[in-house]
Protein backbone atom coordinates (compact mmCIF):
# COMPACT_ATOMS: atom_id res chain seq x y z
CA UNK A 1 0.00 0.00 0.00
CA UNK A 2 2.13 2.76 1.23
CA UNK A 3 5.74 2.03 -0.22
CA UNK A 4 8.77 4.28 0.26
CA UNK A 5 8.86 4.98 -3.55
CA UNK A 6 5.51 6.71 -3.36
CA UNK A 7 6.41 9.22 -0.43
CA UNK A 8 8.89 11.97 -1.92
CA UNK A 9 12.48 11.59 -0.19
CA UNK A 10 13.13 15.31 -0.58
CA UNK A 11 12.63 16.02 3.04
CA UNK A 12 15.22 12.76 4.08
CA UNK A 13 17.92 13.74 0.68
CA UNK A 14 20.38 16.70 0.83
CA UNK A 15 22.15 16.89 -2.12
CA UNK A 16 25.76 17.37 -1.03
CA UNK A 17 28.96 18.34 -2.54
CA UNK A 18 32.06 17.22 -1.47
CA UNK A 19 33.28 13.90 0.26
CA UNK A 20 33.42 12.70 3.93
CA UNK A 21 33.65 15.01 6.64
CA UNK A 22 34.02 17.78 4.83
CA UNK A 23 30.78 17.31 2.81
CA UNK A 24 28.65 20.68 2.40
CA UNK A 25 24.75 20.36 2.59
CA UNK A 26 23.78 22.76 -0.40
CA UNK A 27 20.23 23.49 0.60
CA UNK A 28 20.70 23.79 4.16
CA UNK A 29 23.34 26.55 3.41
CA UNK A 30 21.40 28.41 0.58
CA UNK A 31 18.29 28.28 3.50
CA UNK A 32 20.64 29.47 6.42
CA UNK A 33 21.79 32.67 3.78
CA UNK A 34 18.32 33.30 2.72
CA UNK A 35 16.92 32.94 6.35
CA UNK A 36 19.75 35.43 7.47
CA UNK A 37 19.70 37.56 4.77
CA UNK A 38 15.47 37.93 5.44
CA UNK A 39 16.25 38.63 8.77
CA UNK A 40 18.48 41.75 8.14
CA UNK A 41 16.23 43.09 5.43
CA UNK A 42 13.16 42.86 7.87
CA UNK A 43 15.64 44.56 10.62
CA UNK A 44 16.31 47.12 8.07
CA UNK A 45 12.92 47.92 6.95
CA UNK A 46 11.79 47.72 10.63
CA UNK A 47 14.59 50.40 11.92
CA UNK A 48 13.23 52.57 9.17
CA UNK A 49 9.78 52.56 9.72
CA UNK A 50 10.25 52.68 13.38
CA UNK A 51 7.42 54.68 15.29
CA UNK A 52 8.25 54.67 19.12
CA UNK A 53 5.51 54.70 21.07
CA UNK A 54 3.13 53.90 18.74
CA UNK A 55 3.98 49.98 17.49
CA UNK A 56 2.00 48.76 14.57
CA UNK A 57 2.08 45.46 12.63
CA UNK A 58 5.45 43.83 11.99
CA UNK A 59 7.00 45.87 14.94
CA UNK A 60 4.20 45.44 17.39
CA UNK A 61 5.40 41.77 16.37
CA UNK A 62 8.92 41.83 17.08
CA UNK A 63 8.51 43.97 20.17
CA UNK A 64 6.29 41.22 21.22
CA UNK A 65 9.13 38.89 20.89
CA UNK A 66 11.91 40.71 22.27
CA UNK A 67 10.59 42.18 25.40
CA UNK A 68 8.99 37.91 25.83
CA UNK A 69 12.67 36.66 25.77
CA UNK A 70 13.88 39.75 27.64
CA UNK A 71 10.82 39.12 30.67
CA UNK A 72 12.38 35.67 30.31
CA UNK A 73 16.36 36.73 30.93
CA UNK A 74 15.71 39.38 33.73
CA UNK A 75 13.12 36.48 35.27
CA UNK A 76 15.74 33.60 34.89
CA UNK A 77 19.12 35.49 35.64
CA UNK A 78 17.97 38.27 37.62
CA UNK A 79 20.83 41.30 38.32
CA UNK A 80 23.37 39.26 37.78
CA UNK A 81 26.25 40.66 34.84
CA UNK A 82 25.35 38.68 32.41
CA UNK A 83 24.59 40.07 28.84
CA UNK A 84 22.95 37.44 26.94
CA UNK A 85 19.88 39.25 25.57
CA UNK A 86 21.00 40.46 22.60
CA UNK A 87 22.77 36.69 21.20
CA UNK A 88 19.23 35.23 22.94
CA UNK A 89 17.40 37.33 20.82
CA UNK A 90 19.42 36.46 17.61
CA UNK A 91 19.16 33.04 18.16
CA UNK A 92 15.67 32.87 18.75
CA UNK A 93 14.84 34.95 15.35
CA UNK A 94 16.92 32.59 13.50
CA UNK A 95 15.57 29.08 14.73
CA UNK A 96 12.21 30.87 14.41
CA UNK A 97 12.47 32.16 11.10
CA UNK A 98 14.64 28.95 10.23
CA UNK A 99 11.68 26.58 11.26
CA UNK A 100 9.17 28.61 9.26
CA UNK A 101 11.24 28.68 6.10
CA UNK A 102 10.57 25.42 5.54
CA UNK A 103 6.71 25.20 5.18
CA UNK A 104 7.46 27.60 2.32
CA UNK A 105 7.26 25.26 -0.91
CA UNK A 106 10.71 25.21 -2.12
CA UNK A 107 12.42 26.19 0.88
CA UNK A 108 13.22 23.35 3.32
CA UNK A 109 14.18 24.30 6.71
CA UNK A 110 18.00 24.53 7.70
CA UNK A 111 16.76 22.90 11.07
CA UNK A 112 15.97 20.06 9.00
CA UNK A 113 19.63 19.30 8.97
CA UNK A 114 21.40 17.98 12.00
CA UNK A 115 24.58 19.56 11.21
CA UNK A 116 22.86 23.17 11.88
CA UNK A 117 21.09 22.09 14.92
CA UNK A 118 24.18 20.42 16.31
CA UNK A 119 26.24 23.64 15.52
CA UNK A 120 23.50 26.06 17.26
CA UNK A 121 23.52 23.93 20.28
CA UNK A 122 27.43 23.41 20.60
CA UNK A 123 27.35 27.27 20.29
CA UNK A 124 24.54 27.76 23.01
CA UNK A 125 26.78 25.16 25.35
CA UNK A 126 30.01 26.89 24.63
CA UNK A 127 28.22 30.64 25.72
CA UNK A 128 27.15 28.41 29.14
CA UNK A 129 30.67 27.27 29.66
CA UNK A 130 32.06 30.76 29.04
CA UNK A 131 29.94 32.83 31.05
CA UNK A 132 30.69 29.69 33.74
CA UNK A 133 33.96 30.10 33.89
CA UNK A 134 33.92 34.19 33.91
CA UNK A 135 31.67 33.56 37.01
CA UNK A 136 33.29 30.97 38.71
CA UNK A 137 37.16 31.73 37.60
CA UNK A 138 38.60 28.45 36.29
CA UNK A 139 39.00 27.18 39.48
CA UNK A 140 35.84 27.54 41.04
CA UNK A 141 34.78 26.17 37.07
CA UNK A 142 36.06 22.98 37.75
CA UNK A 143 35.48 22.35 41.47
CA UNK A 144 31.93 22.88 40.89
CA UNK A 145 31.24 19.63 38.90
CA UNK A 146 32.92 18.16 41.96
CA UNK A 147 30.99 19.70 44.62
CA UNK A 148 27.39 18.31 44.82
CA UNK A 149 26.93 15.85 48.26
CA UNK A 150 29.75 15.86 51.53
CA UNK A 151 31.30 12.47 51.13
CA UNK A 152 34.29 12.32 48.71
CA UNK A 153 33.55 9.17 47.23
CA UNK A 154 29.89 10.58 45.95
CA UNK A 155 31.58 14.36 45.17
CA UNK A 156 33.97 11.89 42.44
CA UNK A 157 31.07 9.76 41.46
CA UNK A 158 28.38 12.46 41.10
CA UNK A 159 31.41 14.58 39.18
CA UNK A 160 31.69 12.24 36.59
CA UNK A 161 27.94 12.25 35.74
CA UNK A 162 27.88 15.62 36.13
CA UNK A 163 30.88 15.95 33.36
CA UNK A 164 28.74 13.47 31.20
CA UNK A 165 26.05 15.44 31.86
CA UNK A 166 27.48 18.48 30.05
CA UNK A 167 28.64 16.10 27.05
CA UNK A 168 25.01 14.85 26.77
CA UNK A 169 23.58 18.36 26.66
CA UNK A 170 24.34 19.98 23.47
CA UNK A 171 22.87 16.88 21.55
CA UNK A 172 19.61 16.60 23.85
CA UNK A 173 19.19 20.04 23.01
CA UNK A 174 20.24 19.31 18.76
CA UNK A 175 18.14 16.44 18.75
CA UNK A 176 15.32 18.20 20.13
CA UNK A 177 15.16 20.61 17.54
CA UNK A 178 15.93 18.44 14.68
CA UNK A 179 13.63 15.65 14.80
CA UNK A 180 10.74 18.45 15.86
CA UNK A 181 11.49 20.08 12.65
CA UNK A 182 12.43 17.21 10.48
CA UNK A 183 9.41 15.14 11.06
CA UNK A 184 7.05 17.78 10.87
CA UNK A 185 8.09 18.14 6.99
CA UNK A 186 8.76 14.45 6.30
CA UNK A 187 4.79 14.11 8.10
CA UNK A 188 3.53 16.73 5.21
CA UNK A 189 4.79 14.20 2.62
CA UNK A 190 3.47 11.59 3.97
CA UNK A 191 0.08 12.87 4.90
CA UNK A 192 0.08 14.06 0.63
CA UNK A 193 0.64 10.25 0.12
CA UNK A 194 -1.91 9.06 3.32
CA UNK A 195 -4.64 11.28 2.66
CA UNK A 196 -4.43 11.98 -1.33
CA UNK A 197 -6.63 14.45 -2.41
CA UNK A 198 -7.80 15.72 1.00
CA UNK A 199 -4.32 16.32 2.13
CA UNK A 200 -4.01 20.07 1.24
CA UNK A 201 -7.38 20.68 3.21
CA UNK A 202 -5.66 18.67 5.81
CA UNK A 203 -2.25 19.80 5.82
CA UNK A 204 -3.68 23.45 5.25
CA UNK A 205 -5.95 23.27 8.07
CA UNK A 206 -4.10 21.60 10.68
CA UNK A 207 -0.85 20.38 9.75
CA UNK A 208 0.91 23.39 8.89
CA UNK A 209 -0.39 25.55 11.62
CA UNK A 210 0.77 23.44 14.12
CA UNK A 211 4.24 23.23 12.50
CA UNK A 212 4.30 27.12 13.06
CA UNK A 213 3.42 26.81 16.71
CA UNK A 214 5.51 23.39 16.89
CA UNK A 215 8.41 26.06 15.41
CA UNK A 216 7.66 28.71 17.81
CA UNK A 217 7.80 26.45 20.79
CA UNK A 218 10.71 24.40 19.87
CA UNK A 219 12.51 28.02 18.70
CA UNK A 220 11.40 29.22 22.31
CA UNK A 221 12.58 26.13 24.28
CA UNK A 222 15.76 25.91 22.84
CA UNK A 223 16.46 29.61 23.87
CA UNK A 224 14.57 29.18 26.92
CA UNK A 225 16.66 26.16 27.97
CA UNK A 226 19.85 28.01 26.75
CA UNK A 227 19.25 30.66 29.45
CA UNK A 228 18.37 28.15 32.43
CA UNK A 229 21.21 26.46 31.45
CA UNK A 230 24.02 29.62 31.85
CA UNK A 231 21.85 30.60 34.82
CA UNK A 232 22.81 26.75 36.18
CA UNK A 233 26.25 27.73 35.31
CA UNK A 234 27.13 31.24 36.86
CA UNK A 235 25.56 30.69 39.77
CA UNK A 236 27.64 30.95 42.64
CA UNK A 237 27.17 29.30 45.69
CA UNK A 238 29.79 29.28 48.78
CA UNK A 239 28.35 25.99 50.66
CA UNK A 240 26.53 22.74 48.85
CA UNK A 241 24.91 23.13 45.82
CA UNK A 242 21.09 22.39 46.86
CA UNK A 243 19.77 21.45 43.40
CA UNK A 244 21.84 19.70 41.68
CA UNK A 245 19.75 17.88 38.47
CA UNK A 246 18.27 20.69 36.09
CA UNK A 247 15.74 20.86 33.13
CA UNK A 248 16.81 18.18 30.39
CA UNK B 1 22.28 -13.27 6.65
CA UNK B 2 18.81 -12.54 7.34
CA UNK B 3 16.51 -11.53 4.27
CA UNK B 4 15.11 -8.16 3.71
CA UNK B 5 11.37 -9.49 4.18
CA UNK B 6 12.55 -10.74 7.37
CA UNK B 7 13.81 -7.03 8.71
CA UNK B 8 11.07 -4.97 7.25
CA UNK B 9 8.87 -6.54 8.79
CA UNK B 10 10.65 -6.88 12.11
CA UNK B 11 11.07 -2.83 11.44
CA UNK B 12 7.11 -2.85 11.32
CA UNK B 13 6.62 -4.14 14.93
CA UNK B 14 8.99 -2.26 15.59
CA UNK B 15 7.42 1.23 13.75
CA UNK B 16 4.41 0.32 15.28
CA UNK B 17 5.96 -0.11 18.95
CA UNK B 18 8.37 3.14 18.80
CA UNK B 19 5.01 5.43 17.91
CA UNK B 20 2.87 3.50 20.50
CA UNK B 21 5.10 3.75 23.31
CA UNK B 22 6.18 7.16 22.60
CA UNK B 23 2.70 8.49 22.32
CA UNK B 24 1.80 6.21 25.44
CA UNK B 25 4.06 7.81 27.59
CA UNK B 26 3.67 11.29 26.20
CA UNK B 27 0.12 11.01 26.92
CA UNK B 28 0.63 10.70 30.18
CA UNK B 29 3.19 13.32 30.61
CA UNK B 30 0.99 15.76 29.20
CA UNK B 31 -2.34 14.43 31.26
CA UNK B 32 -0.55 15.58 34.23
CA UNK B 33 0.59 18.76 33.29
CA UNK B 34 -2.41 19.92 32.09
CA UNK B 35 -4.48 18.77 34.75
CA UNK B 36 -1.77 20.51 36.98
CA UNK B 37 -2.70 23.57 35.02
CA UNK B 38 -6.16 23.44 35.47
CA UNK B 39 -6.32 22.78 39.35
CA UNK B 40 -4.25 25.80 39.53
CA UNK B 41 -5.73 28.33 36.85
CA UNK B 42 -8.99 27.12 39.18
CA UNK B 43 -6.90 27.63 42.67
CA UNK B 44 -5.86 31.23 40.72
CA UNK B 45 -7.46 32.32 37.95
CA UNK B 46 -5.02 35.59 37.89
CA UNK B 47 -2.10 33.21 37.30
CA UNK B 48 -3.62 31.53 33.73
CA UNK B 49 -1.16 33.51 31.41
CA UNK B 50 1.76 32.54 33.23
CA UNK B 51 0.73 28.80 33.69
CA UNK B 52 -0.63 28.74 30.44
CA UNK B 53 2.85 29.89 29.01
CA UNK B 54 5.10 27.61 31.26
CA UNK B 55 2.55 24.69 30.42
CA UNK B 56 3.47 25.04 26.82
CA UNK B 57 7.18 24.83 27.30
CA UNK B 58 6.49 21.60 29.36
CA UNK B 59 4.45 20.05 26.77
CA UNK B 60 6.83 20.86 24.30
CA UNK B 61 10.08 19.35 26.04
CA UNK B 62 7.70 16.46 27.12
CA UNK B 63 6.41 15.98 23.13
CA UNK B 64 10.16 16.33 22.41
CA UNK B 65 10.25 12.47 22.95
CA UNK B 66 7.41 10.87 20.86
CA UNK B 67 8.56 13.15 17.82
CA UNK B 68 12.08 11.74 18.49
CA UNK B 69 10.27 8.19 18.32
CA UNK B 70 8.48 8.87 15.16
CA UNK B 71 11.67 10.13 13.29
CA UNK B 72 13.22 7.14 14.01
CA UNK B 73 9.91 5.13 13.03
CA UNK B 74 10.21 7.12 9.97
CA UNK B 75 13.90 6.09 9.31
CA UNK B 76 13.07 2.40 9.71
CA UNK B 77 10.04 2.97 6.94
CA UNK B 78 10.99 4.90 4.16
CA UNK B 79 14.83 4.40 4.49
CA UNK B 80 15.62 1.51 6.14
CA UNK B 81 19.66 1.22 6.91
CA UNK B 82 19.61 -2.37 7.56
CA UNK B 83 17.84 -3.55 4.09
CA UNK B 84 20.96 -4.89 1.91
CA UNK B 85 19.74 -3.23 -1.49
Amino acid sequence: MLSASQVSSEPLVHPIIGKGLLAINVDTVRNSVVVAVLLVIIGVVVRTQMRPGKPDGLQNLLEYFVSAIRGLVRQTLGDRPIRILPIVITMFAFIFTCNLIGLVPGFKSPTNDVNTTVALAFFAIGLVHFFSVRARGPVGYVKHFFSMVNSPIGRVLLGVLEVFQEFVKPFTLALRLYFNIFVGELLLAVILVLLGFASPIFNGLFWIPFSVFIGLIQAFIFVMLTISYVNQGTEVHDDLEGSGAGAH
Amino acid sequence: MTSNGFILGMSAVAVGLLIGLGALGAGIGDGLVSSRVVEGTARQPEARASLLGIMFIAVGIIEALPIIAVGIALFLLFANPLVTK
